[in-house]
This record gives structure tokens, C-alpha cells and sequence, in this order.
């Protein structure tokens, strides 16, 4: 797998769910070591995107190329290799409930690497401090934690491996705006140190404005427009106006 | 692309020069290797009292697994003079990174793990008691709550009810009926070998209609719904449980307890008797069939015998024990559903613990109505 600057590239993808037809001949790219903004309205198949890239959801048609290499072509090994550098994170955390925090941190280490108990426990500590966790809470289970340690958490279990691209469903949702502020510049600091690209799905507008580099507008089941965000003032869409533009949108000026 | 698959393994060199140690590593400092190096570094540096010189150079690659063995390395120091070298910036970058403001391990809390005989029987004795109160509370929420919380509307929920029955009863008739089917020729074929040898084929009609409509059909059906419904009952109330959707329930006014409980519970009340009413019929089915079969006593002259030697009583004998098991089942599994937490093992948990408790309930239920029954002379 040698150097790619599109570190994900999707073409020509459908999806369709009976009859209803999600994703019509979406093409999209992430380059490396950049996050990008995934915008649409609720239920145009934001979510359907990432779970088809994640292979989650079977799409009908279409390549999607992951370091550059096709997923779909790959043997298991190179399967393998993908997997180990993508990170998700989960609307709701997904974390295992009947293990800790330090437990679901340390799942992938324990399952990838041959590491003594000392050092992932160690491991498991650094990556909750990166995400902001306070020691305390390793030792909690996922029912105790409140909705921003969730997120955190699962940043943490995305991260544990060092992937180089990382998945995440609406990070920001459901943080309050303090910490959802913080939320974002964690990404940004975490991109720098890690040289991390990710791929967000958000509604967060100050996310998009802070954070993201590029924002890709997902509009009738194809990618409208990808660009920086100064950009979508041009966007002759209606969706894309009101989106940006709105009362909710109008404080950042675009 | 970093290959984490083909990568050379860590490795790391001591060197010392007066009191400086000098630390070089090299091959990839990955999560994936690190492992190796992790306890020549951790004694190398143990008691080590000079400057420390760390260089990663010649590291292949680093993620936060390797940096953080050099963070380690230099929050172990006691003030002496740390060098880090290397020449990719955003390694000495990712280093810093993990340099916290005041990083300590939490202290391990371990609950202590072996209570003694003494503390333990305390403790299944205490929740044993609660477990009780708690079925007392359910039992008296059902009755007396089935309404809304703030009784805006009838209790009853009639479609509610159907459905469960539907659930519970009709897509149980099946596997009872054949259950009972089977379990009424092994009785009757059993009992027809050893009367055999008397001369009185004749009597297994009347050890298969007693034996099977006063204990077996009922018993039978009641493991069978335990296991099957029961289960079912907890796993439900606790997967809502632990998706806070009793709570949501709860905040819109409604009663969990009327809403969940009392449908399922009134739904196995009413289809318990006639499972096993069907257990019944069939298991004399299942007797009638290899009698015939086996002992030649034809289907006519064994319902004469079954008519005039096993009455009535019988049957209602076994019928009038269905809706108690049908309550115990039922409020067990619904207390162990509410006692579900927040995690997946604890729905586990709790299934099986309901299951449990329900057939032994039910078993000591029957030894019970037959020493009722012994004492009234029924």
C-alpha cells in the first residue's frame, strides 16, 4: 500500500433499500490529512455512506478505494491492513457495556498485539489523556458515564490503534457547546500529532468552520459540492442557502 | 502506507558513556512491536540516575505506543537532564503531545474478591428478601396501578393482550403438542412392558391418565413456557430497561409495570390452562396410539377405561395448578427483567436467572399442591 493522496476515494456508488434509492452515483474524495465536513438534511443517507464505505451496507454498484486499494478486491490480508487503520466512532459510542472504559480502550491491543497487561494499561491511560478523560473514569462502565464522556471514550477506542483515518457520526451531538467547542479542537490537535485524516458526519456548524477543512454537501443521493466552506455562498441550492445561510448560519458571515 | 503486518521489530541499544545512558532504537516503534523493548527499557532506566540521551532516528516508524515509551522514559527521571533527538519534527511533536499536566496512574481499586462463606450467605439471603419485596411491589403495581399513572384511561389493554397471547399461547401449541405427543407414548409404553408381566395391560390407562393429567401436562407446559416465554418476558423488559425506555415510559405518564407487566402477565394467565389442556389431550394421544400399537388395547376400550377409571377431578386436578404457574413464571421473569443494568452481560445474566428460578418455582409448586391436595384429600 504506497502513498496515496486520496486516502479514500469513492466512485459512482448506489445504494438503494428496496425501492427506495439512498445513494445515486456518489462520487467522493478525502485526501490525506485533512477532516472533512459531511453535510445533508436528515435522512438523505449521510450515515448510509460511511456504514457503505465501512462495508456496514451493501451498496449495489460503484468502487470504493480505501489507501488506495480497492476493498472489494482485497485478499484478507490487505483486509486486514485496512481495518487495523480505520477508527470509528459511533453516533452512541457503541462501546461495549459490559466492559470498562479502559477495557474498551484496550479491545483492539488485546486483539491486534501481543502486549502485557502494564503497558496496555499504560496505553489505555495515554489515549484518555489525548481525549480528555480524567483517570478516574477508566474504571467506569459505559452506563455510568455522561454523553460527552461517551464520545471521548469512543474517540479514545477509535484511536487505539493509531489508524490514519478515522470515521466519526456526529461527534459534536449531543455536547453541550463548551464541550463540544473542545470536542473540535481535540480533532484539530489530535490531526496535527497524529497526522490523522477524518471523514465527519455532522450538523454542527461550528464545527464545520473550525475544524473542517473541506465540507462535502450531500444532496439527492450525489455529492453537491465539496469544497472549503467559503465556498458555499456560491452554491446556486436552495438547501445549501438555507443551510448556510440561515438565521443559525448567518453569525459566521459566510 | 506503513505496513503494520511487515514491519522489523522493535528494537532498542543501551550504550553508556560516564553516567549518560544512551538509549537508540530502532526497527518500528508500533503498538504492534513494542512489546519486545518494553521491559529492556523499562529495567534500563530503573535506578538510573544520570542524563539520558533517547534517540528514535533511526526509528522506522512511531505511533502513540513507541512515543509513549519515550514519555515514560522521561517522566520516570528525577530532575536529571533528558535529551530527545530525532530529526522528524512530528515525532518530537507526537511526544510532546503525550506529555500530560499531571499524569499519574489511578490507584488499581479492586473489590475484594473472595468473600467469606459467612458474607456471601448474607448476601444471597438479603437479596433473596429483596427479590421478594420486589415481587410483592410488582404483583400489587399490576393489580392496583394497571391504569396510568395518572389514570386518565381503563387499565386493560385488550390488543395488547392478544398480541401476547398470540405469542405466548397460540405459536407455543406446536412444540407443546408434540412434546407431550412423545412424552405420552414413553409413558404409556413403559408402563404397558412392566404391567405386562402381571397380566393387567389394562392399567396403563390408568397410570398414563392420571400420571399425565394431574402432574406431567402441567409440569411439562410450565418448563416449556419458562423457558420459552419467561426468557422471552426478561429479556424484553430488560433490553427497555437498559435502553432507559421504562424511564421514557415512565416521564409520559404511563405505568411501566401496567403497561409491560400486566399484558403479559394476564396473556399467560389466560393461555396456560389451555396449553395445558392441549398437553393433556395430546399426551393421552400419544397413549392411545402406541397402546394400540404395542399392547393391543384398541382406541375404543382404552377411552372406556380411561371414562370410568380417571374422572374429572383429575384433569381439573392438574388445571387449577396452570394459573399459579403461570403468575410465579411470569412475576419472576418480569422482577428479573426490572433488575437488568446497564450492560449486555447483565441482560445474560438475568435471562438465564429467570429461567432457573422459574422451573425450580415450579417444581416446588407441584410438590406443594400435592401435599395440598394429600391434606384435603382431593
Amino acid at each position: 500500500m504506497e502513498q496515496t493522496e486520496h486516502i479514500l476515494s469513492v466512485r459512482d456508488i448506489h445504494v438503494s433499500f428496496g425501492p427506495v434509492h439512498v445513494l445515486k452515483g456518489l462520487d467522493l474524495d478525502v485526501h490525506r490529512g485533512e477532516i472533512l465536513g459531511f453535510v445533508g438534511g436528515s435522512g438523505t443517507g449521510k450515515s448510509v455512506l460511511m456504514r457503505a464505505v465501512l462495508g456496514l451496507v451493501q451498496k449495489q454498484a460503484g468502487t470504493i478505494r480505501l489507501f488506495g486499494q480497492d476493498y472489494d478486491g482485497a485478499d484478507d490480508e490487505d483486509r486486514l491492513k485496512i481495518d487495523r487503520n480505520i477508527g470509528v466512532l459511533f453516533q452512541n459510542g457503541a462501546l461495549f457495556s459490559s466492559l470498562t472504559v479502559k477495557e474498551n480502550i484496550q479491545v483492539p491491543l488485546r486483539e491486534y498485539s501481543s502486549m502485557n497487561q502494564r503497558l496496555m494499561d499504560e496505553l489505555a491511560q495515554v489515549k484518555m489523556d489525548l481525549v480528555g478523560l480524567n483517570p478516574g473514569s477508566g474504571d467506569k462502565y459505559p452506563s455510568e458515564l455522561s454523553g460527552g464522556m461517551v464520545k471521548r471514550a469512543g474517540l479514545a477506542r477509535a484511536l487505539s490503534l493509531d489508524p490514519q483515518l478515522v470515521f466519526l457520526d456526529e461527534p459534536t451531538s449531543g455536547l453541550d457547546p463548551i464541550g463540544a467547542a473542545e470536542f473540535d479542537e481535540l480533532l484539530a490537535s489530535l490531526k496535527e500529532a497524529l497526522g490523522l485524516t477524518v471523514y465527519m458526519v455532522t450538523h454542527d456548524l461550528d464545527s464545520l468552520h473550525t475544524t473542517c477543512d473541506r465540507v462535502a454537501v450531500l444532496r439527492d443521493g450525489k455529492v453537491l459540492k465539496n469544497a472549503p466552506i467559503a465556498a458555499m455562498a456560491d452554491v446556486d441550492d436552495e438547501w445549501v442557502q438555507t443551510y448556510f445561510n440561515g438565521t443559525r448560519g448567518q453569525k459566521f458571515g459566510v | 502506507m506503513s505496513d503494520p503486518l511487515h514491519v522489523s521489530p522493535a528494537r532498542v541499544e543501551l550504550g553508556r558513556d560516564g553516567d549518560t545512558l544512551t538509549i537508540t532504537g530502532g526497527g518500528a516503534w508500533t503498538a504492534f512491536g513494542v512489546e519486545a523493548i518494553d521491559a529492556d527499557l523499562r529495567e534500563a532506566v530503573k535506578g538510573h540516575t544520570g542524563p539520558i540521551h533517547f534517540d528514535t532516528g533511526h526509528v522506522e516508524a512511531m505511533d502513540t505506543a513507541g512515543a509513549w515509551l519515550v514519555e515514560r522514559t522521561r517522566q520516570s527521571l528525577n530532575g536529571q537532564k533528558f535529551v530527545h533527538l530525532d530529526d522528524d519534527p512530528n515525532r518530537l511533536k507526537l511526544v510532546r503531545v503525550l506529555r500530560p499536566d499531571a499524569k499519574t496512574l489511578p490507584e488499581q481499586v479492586t473489590e475484594q474478591a473472595q468473600l467469606s462463606l459467612l458474607a456471601r450467605l448474607g448476601k444471597a439471603t438479603s437479596s433473596a428478601w429483596a427479590d421478594l419485596i420486589m415481587a410483592m411491589n410488582l404483583i400489587g403495581a399490576a393489580i392496583a396501578g394497571a391504569q396510568m399513572k395518572r389514570g386518565q384511561k381503563g387499565g386493560i389493554r385488550p390488543i395488547s393482550i392478544i398480541h401476547q397471547m398470540d405469542h405466548m399461547g397460540l405459536k407455543a401449541v406446536p412444540v407443546i403438542s408434540v412434546m407431550s405427543f412423545l412424552i405420552g407414548m414413553i409413558i404409556a409404553q413403559q408402563g404397558a412392558y412392566q404391567l405386562k408381566f402381571y397380566g393387567e395391560e389394562l392399567l396403563t390407562v390408568s397410570l398414563v391418565g392420571i400420571l399425565h393429567l394431574r402432574e406431567i401436562a402441567v409440569l411439562l407446559t410450565a418448563v416449556m413456557v419458562a423457558g420459552r416465554t419467561g426468557s422471552a418476558i426478561t429479556a424484553e423488559i430488560g433490553t427497555m430497561k437498559m435502553r432507559e425506555e421504562i424511564d421514557a415510559l415512565h416521564v409520559m405518564g404511563l405505568n411501566a409495570v401496567g403497561v409491560l407487566i400486566l399484558p403479559r402477565l394476564v396473556a399467560l394467565l389466560i393461555v396456560m390452562p389451555i396449553l395445558v389442556l392441549i398437553s393433556g389431550i395430546t399426551g393421552i394421544a400419544g397413549a392411545i396410539f402406541v397402546s394400540d400399537l404395542y399392547v393391543g388395547i384398541t382406541p375404543s376400550q382404552f377411552l372406556d377405561a380411561l371414562l370410568t377409571n380417571v374422572g374429572p377431578e383429575f384433569i381439573i386436578g392438574g388445571l387449577i395448578k396452570a394459573p399459579f404457574m403461570a403468575a410465579v413464571i411470569g412475576v419472576i421473569s418480569a422482577v428479573e427483567g426490572m433488575k437488568v443494568g446497564g450492560s449486555s452481560e447483565s441482560l445474560g445474566r438475568h435471562t438465564t436467572s429467570a429461567v432457573v428460578r422459574s422451573i425450580f418455582a415450579v417444581i416446588l409448586m407441584d410438590g406443594l399442591f400435592a401435599i395440598f391436595f394429600a391434606a384435603i384429600g382431593y
